[in-house]
């Protein structure tokens, strides 16, 4: 550092933040943009930082401006989560089997650092917690009976104005009352309680656990129905309807926008809902609603491996497990492969998944439940 | 209308107004009267105060290309740590919101890796813990100190 060019902070009054130091700036507002297992190895440097580190304050501040997804929980069948991380150094969590839950657990679904589990037995109570910070939270039960393997999407979005983190969680479950038809209960952390919605899907589709995912106030599920498709349940609108789409593949957001990621031949496509608002035209309307924003060729990648070349049936198989932000992870048999949409690199993972894998992307936040 | 700033170095750079106010602290001046004349910022040097209005530029201009500023952001913050260091002092003084966070963003992912001990060396903070202190963070953190 240049020591001539530091601003003397003899000067002014040291409340006066014109004279900060370059370590009281980088204290003050760079370690909010850091994933919190870096915050917590630097509680370690001195008084002033572990101080800074250990407050709420700060916690909310850095669940506001830390959101990329490093790292991954996967899980297969009852066995005990296991954690993939980018960036081992810097991403992490202390207990990446959940073992400060009370119980055993099944993953469901995650959000921007809060991740949403179900207990095994008895009345399989819903978690929410912050793996990082190994802060839990046991939900009421709900009042209708979700089934085995429930459809859930959690929704937390980090506000400037919230101190305590809001969320939603959403439950897309079979009628009791009518065949072929889904209900939607939604669990609100401010209420504190759940409500079963008026609004009901009909018309013969599957909602898929652990495919949905939240943008904007609206929760899309991928179905399984005929050709694929998708579905979505509109939070401020309380409306439920199909939406049209060519593409089946792993639902993402990116940009603030709906995209759709699958696995072809040998190239990996991502297509974007760039019209949202065809949602409120008719069940099948074709505008179109979606482009084309990315394809990338697989085939001349020489570090990726033998490829197999993927089939129509590569979604059901899981062929693209994640694709959200900057991030493409996507499976050839056992073994994982990255692609960062930003620097265009590929990259391996160097651990080995199941066939029926969960997968979740997951947010190193500090946010405090 | 156009305003006039000296950097440390005596130079005078002649912006226009609206380039100028993305400071909070200069937006202050404005208001208040008191950017008539030639506006002083000894803090800042000419070199680091050209950048900082080439961002304050390029925001007004691509104010409305959501995805033309973002790729310029990521080209503009491609600089080493002596300027990025520069860059982050100069926008906390003259309060541009978002240099400070973009320049920040960039020191946060300089530093993600580092050990306390290379923090430390890197910012010249001075160690106040005791043998015994170090020693308990550590064992209570144990997890975030292994790869």
């Amino acid at each position: 550092m240049d020591q001539g060019r530091r601003p003397n902070k003899f000067i002014a009054n040291r409340n006066n933040k014109i004279y900060m130091d370059l370590k009281d700036i980088i204290r003050e507002h760079a370690l909010p943009f850091l994933p919190a297992k870096s915050l917590f190895r630097f509680k370690g440097v001195c008084r002033d930082w572990k101080l800074q580190i250990s407050t709420p304050f700060f916690a909310h501040n850095q669940s506001n401006n830390f959101h990329r997804v490093m790292g991954f929980f996967c899980q297969s069948q009852s066995k005990p989560p296991s954690f993939i991380s980018l960036d081992p150094n810097s991403c992490g969590i202390p207990d990446p089997s959940l073992q400060f839950l009370p119980e055993p657990v099944d993953i469901r679904t995650s959000s921007n650092g809060l991740l949403c589990c179900q207990g095994r037995t008895g009345e399989q109570p819903y978690y929410i917690c912050n793996p990082a910070t190994k802060q839990w939270k046991k939900l009421p039960k709900p009042t209708a009976n979700h089934g085995s393997n429930p459809a859930l999407v959690l929704i937390f979005e980090p506000s400037l104005l919230n101190f305590i983190a809001e969320y939603k969680l959403i439950c897309a479950f079979p009628s009791a009352d009518f065949d072929n038809a889904y209900e939607f209960e939604i669990y609100s952390s401010s209420e504190g309680s759940w409500t079963i919605s008026r609004e009901m899907f009909f018309g013969g589709a599957m909602f898929m656990p652990c495919s949905g995912v939240h943008v904007n106030g609206i929760v899309y599920w991928l179905s399984k129905m005929g050709g694929g498709g998708i579905v979505f349940f509109d939070l401020t609108m309380e409306r439920t309807q199909r939406l049209y789409s060519s593409q089946n593949g792993c639902l993402g957001v990116m940009d603030g926008k709906l995209t759709v990621t699958s696995a072809y031949g040998q190239a990996l496509t991502v297509n974007v809902l760039s019209n949202s608002y065809t949602n409120t035209m008719g069940m099948n309307s074709r505008v179109k609603a979606w482009d084309r924003k990315l394809h990338v060729n697989l085939s001349d990648r020489s570090e990726l491996g033998p490829l197999p070349s993927y089939t129509h049936s590569a979604h059901d198989q899981g062929a693209v497990l994640f694709a959200s932000g900057d991030v493409i992870v996507f499976r050839c048999d056992r073994a994982l492969h990255t692609y960062d949409m930003k620097t265009k690199e590929f990259g391996r993972l160097s651990c080995e998944i199941d066939n029926d894998v969960r997968f979740f992307g997951y947010v190193n936040s500090l946010v405090e439940i | 209308m156009a305003l006039e700033l000296k950097s440390s170095d005596n130079k005078i750079f002649e912006v226009e107004e609206l380039v100028a106010v993305q400071s909070e602290t200069i937006k202050s001046l404005v208001e208040d009267g008191c950017a008539d004349n030639v506006i002083p910022l000894p803090n800042v040097d000419s070199k680091t105060l050209e950048l900082v209005l080439d961002w304050c530029k390029n925001h007004v201009d691509m104010k409305l290309d959501e995805e033309k500023l973002k790729e310029y952001e990521d080209k503009f913050i491609e600089v080493d740590q002596a300027v990025l260091y520069d860059l982050l002092l100069a926008a906390n003084y003259l309060n541009i919101k978002d240099l400070l966070n973009r320049a920040c963003q960039k020191v946060a992912d300089m530093l993600k890796g580092k050990t306390p001990e290379q923090i430390r060396e890197t910012l010249n903070i001075v160690n106040d813990f005791s043998p015994e202190e170090e020693e308990e963070i550590r064992k209570e953190n144990l997890w975030a100190f292994e790869e």
